[in-house]
């Protein structure tokens, strides 16, 4: 299977990730998963006509994540894998999905959240599980955008604890 | 008297309604709604939603322009899409915010929208081309 991107953010499908990361990477699928969007017809309407129809957009819930992205015919795409948060990413690793890296996009959690970036604030349950993952082997960092420089979950975590 | 929100990223909504008031004068029922960066959805859905109420205290109905489909101010917007109380037009552009404010008071909300649509688009001009023609 070929993951181009594995991201964590909290809008899924927006302007950052059809103006630069598609282009960037030469994705040519979107997988979304999410239990919400999943189970929303008219939320996957709107995600759909909203993506250049050059790119296959694909939805489902965290369950059935490692069906959709181990089906033959997702061989040789270019995948970008999105999740809402990291309690998803966490369960669908454990599920059998494999990625190598995570990408932090946007993630602000409720209120009481650690800045790490302009856009990611971290909850004590966020640090749990991609503490989690990272021991788990999967690099953790944020790049909003591949123009951004990219930190690595050590840097993020020393900037936390400040 | 229907309302207008302008929503788009970061402080594009607040220099287009300058811009229009530049060109009309001060502009009624009409707000900015400027995502940053550091704003989380629910930040984001709060201030959506407190400008739409402004604006939509009359009760006749609200257009939402927002600056491009598929952006996240166009993803929050889309929830609020109502028929007859609340329209949403992506791509905003100075000729459809004039064209909101020049337009008759009793037009249907849909038509409205309709004709925005029509006239943001006719808002492009590509002048090498015309002078071809």
């Amino acid at each position: 299977m070929g993951i181009v991107l594995t991201r964590i953010d909290d809008r899924l499908i927006h302007g950052q990730i059809l103006e630069t990361w598609v282009p960037f990477l030469n994705v040519d699928c979107i997988v979304v998963a999410n239990d919400q969007i999943a189970g929303n017809l008219m939320r996957r309407k709107l995600i759909h006509a909203s993506v250049p129809k050059n790119i296959e957009v694909l939805f489902g819930s965290i369950n059935e994540l490692y069906k959709i992205i181990c089906a033959d015919e997702m061989r040789g795409r270019r995948i970008l894998l999105l999740f809402s948060s990291s309690l998803d990413a966490l369960k669908a690793f454990e599920l059998g999905v494999s990625f190598s890296e995570i990408n932090l996009g946007n993630l602000h959690g409720g209120p009481g959240g650690a800045r790490v970036t302009c856009s990611v604030f971290l909850q004590q349950e966020d640090i749990e599980n991609l503490t989690c993952l990272e021991n788990s082997g999967v690099k953790i960092s944020t790049q909003c955008v591949p123009t951004d420089r990219l930190k690595r979950w050590s840097e993020l975590l020393g900037r936390q604890a400040k | 008297m229907k309302g207008l929100v302008v929503v788009t990223h970061t402080i594009l909504a607040e220099a287009l309604l300058q811009a229009a008031e530049m060109i009309l004068g001060s502009l009624k029922n009409a707000a900015a709604v400027c995502l940053e960066k550091e704003d989380s959805l629910e930040t984001m859905n709060r201030k959506l939603t407190t400008a739409i109420e402004t604006v939509g205290r009359d009760g006749d109905g609200v257009v939402v322009m927002t600056d491009m489909f598929g952006g996240t101010p166009s993803n929050i917007s889309l929830v609020f899409l109502a028929e007859g109380q609340v329209e949403i037009l992506t791509g905003v552009n100075l000729p459809m915010i004039l064209s909101f404010f020049n337009a008759k008071p009793d037009m249907a909300l849909t038509d409205l929208a309709t004709s925005l649509s029509k006239a943001a688009k006719e808002g492009i001009v590509l002048p090498s081309a015309l002078l071809a023609e």
